[in-house]
């Protein structure tokens, strides 16, 4: 089920009821059968996928915990982990793998006779199979105790809010909270509606309306010149975050209402000063899973018989490989992660340099230009890492980023003769202006409400008085049913397909 | 001294003025020591004081304390 469908909207309020209604005891039964229902509005026969990983991991975590030694323990792990990674590799990376692999049997003159399997994607798999190896890691590494009752366990491995995208979250954080009881708590229900209706805004007003602007663009990038590809990759920039940010606004909020404090996932990240503070602030969750259980370990590991130095360096380019191919299995992702493992070993090595020229031009005695520049640098890197992400083959991404910007000499020069159409036919692709110029304006809302939250300005709307609240409440809500992209124009999140 | 030496090192490569360096300070309280700010900071130490760290003291370095004794062992 989508979050932003009137399936879900109906869906919502009457689950939230009844859980608000329900004694503890029986809570847990609503939000597994909710939690069920709401996988299988997709397709039905997944929930087998679901209930079987859920099922996997429940067993392991306990056998772990009896096993009778550390080796037995181990191969328990291996076991299980692989299992689930076997799952996600076959529904996910099978005919990535296959198409590659017959590429180099052909190259070599070989016969390859695997042809390629038609199969679906299950919602979410890349997001609870990871959820589930942290809970066999931390279980394992004795972080966190297996848990003994099967109904928590269900619930923790279905809950809907992040089930199908996230936030990906650790045994420790989530599953205490099913065991406590949620009071009723006004504020904290509605702190969680309000929530849930700035992300349905981003999504609905702001993402699905870039969205016709930059898929016309990134569809035949050929046919547009410098500076209409270079305005959809800043049009996408804002759309992805926008889209997902907004799904995880939607889930967080969601579970607040319920008393289930979900964590954060974005902290603002287009107002990084670098690209290492970037992944602090995007996709949170994704970024510390593999920090603490791709990263980490792979430093420390013994086996690899490097310096640490290079250690390191490899640990990070393997890191954000993985992140790549996590998102999906095409080169493009691939060349996406590599990107940015190559943006902080390059940020590393020029570190000197770097500060260096900031001595020399004088840009240390200008402290808010210089951090201005810096957040403007690493924008622009993440949304020359986009070309990679978005552009629908690693040809259309070359292609982009070798003509990004060719033709802006020729555009500005007219545009400053007074020619407004040209700047009209060379922006205002695949959709109206009017649709054109609420996208713009969704941005620049998004933009505003991020600057006050980076910078601590507070609004604190919700301590406002009465005539203050429900009048920005009704111009929220307005704005997006008047604005909104529904029915033919609204699109699926964008990290569905992961 | 080499402790002085090693807090104003940290300073430098997390942008902090020396004072903020605790001697209980570790990756926990720092913010600015992530992996990243690791790193730096271990090519610093090397550069610094012309000395290899251990691999493993490196990958298990987590506080100010963790530090002195990795330099000071690679100093021996």
């Amino acid at each position: 089920m989508a979050f932003n469908s009137f399936h879900f909207l109906a869906f919502f309020p009457a689950v939230l009821a009844l859980f608000l209604l329900l004694p503890h005891r029986y809570r847990w039964l609503l939000l597994l059968l909710a939690s069920c229902y709401f996988y299988m509005a997709w397709k039905p026969a997944f929930i087998v996928l679901l209930l079987g990983a859920a099922a996997v991991s429940y067993a392991a975590g306990l056998a772990m915990e009896r096993a009778a030694s550390p080796r037995r323990r181990k191969w328990i792990l291996i076991a299980a982990v692989g299992a689930l990674l076997a799952v996600l590799f076959a529904f996910k990376y099978f005919n990535f793998f296959n198409v590659s692999v017959r590429s180099l049997a052909t190259l070599a003159g070989l016969d390859y006779g695997i042809g390629a399997i038609d199969v679906l994607l299950p919602l979410g798999i890349s997001f609870f199979t990871f959820q589930k190896i942290s809970y066999l890691v931390d279980v394992y590494l004795g972080k966190f105790p297996a848990e003994r009752d099967p109904g928590t366990f269900a619930v923790y491995a279905t809950f809907f809010p992040q089930l199908v995208a996230g936030p990906i979250e650790r045994p420790a954080s989530l599953i205490p909270q099913f065991r406590q009881e949620a009071s009723f708590d006004y504020a904290r229900v509605t702190d969680g509606l309000r929530l849930m209706a700035w992300g349905f805004f981003k999504k609905v007003v702001v993402a699905d309306r870039l969205a016709p602007f930059v898929n016309t663009v990134y569809a035949s990038p050929r046919d547009y010149d410098g500076p209409t590809l270079a305005m959809a990759t800043v049009m996408f920039a804002f759309q992805v975050y926008c889209d997902f940010s907004a799904y995880s606004d939607i889930a967080i909020g969601a579970a607040r209402t319920m008393g289930i404090r979900l964590s954060d996932n974005f902290r603002q990240p287009y107002f990084a000063a670098s690209i290492s503070e970037f992944w602090k602030r995007w996709h949170i969750s994704l970024s510390s899973w593999l920090t603490d259980y791709v990263f980490g370990p792979l430093t420390r590991a013994r086996w690899i018989r490097l310096g640490w130095y290079h250690k390191f360096l490899l640990a990070l380019l393997l890191t954000f490989l993985v992140s790549g191919l996590w998102h999906g299995a095409n080169w493009t992702f691939v060349i996406w992660g590599a990107l940015h493992g190559g943006y902080l070993i390059a940020s590393m090595l020029s570190q000197k340099l770097r500060k260096r020229i900031v001595q020399a031009t004088g840009l240390a005695r200008a402290p808010r230009l210089h951090a201005t520049l810096r957040v403007l640098m690493t924008f622009s890197l993440v949304c020359l890492s986009y070309v990679f992400f978005r552009a629908a083959s690693v040809g259309d991404a070359f292609y982009i980023v070798t003509h990004l910007f060719h033709g802006t000499p020729e555009l500005l020069a007219r545009v400053a003769s007074g020619d407004l159409g040209a700047a009209r036919a060379a922006f205002v692709v695949g959709g109206t202006v009017p649709a054109f110029v609420v996208a713009v304006l969704g941005v620049a809302t998004v933009i505003a409400a991020d600057a006050a939250m980076r910078f601590g300005i507070r609004f604190e709307v919700p301590r406002r008085p009465v005539w203050v609240r429900w009048p920005a409440y009704y111009a929220l809500v307005f704005v997006t049913l008047t604005l909104g992209a529904f029915y033919g124009d609204a699109q699926s999140f964008i990290y569905f397909q992961f | 001294m080499l402790e002085q030496r090693i807090r104003q090192i940290m300073a430098d490569i997390f942008g902090l003025a020396p004072a903020a360096i605790g001697d209980d300070a570790s990756r926990e309280t720092l913010e600015q020591w992530d992996s990243m700010g690791h790193m730096n900071l271990c090519l610093a130490l090397e550069e610094e004081f012309r000395i290899a760290l251990d691999g493993e003291r490196v990958a298990h370095m987590a506080t100010f304390q963790d530090v002195l004794g990795a330099v000071a062992a690679a100093q021996a």
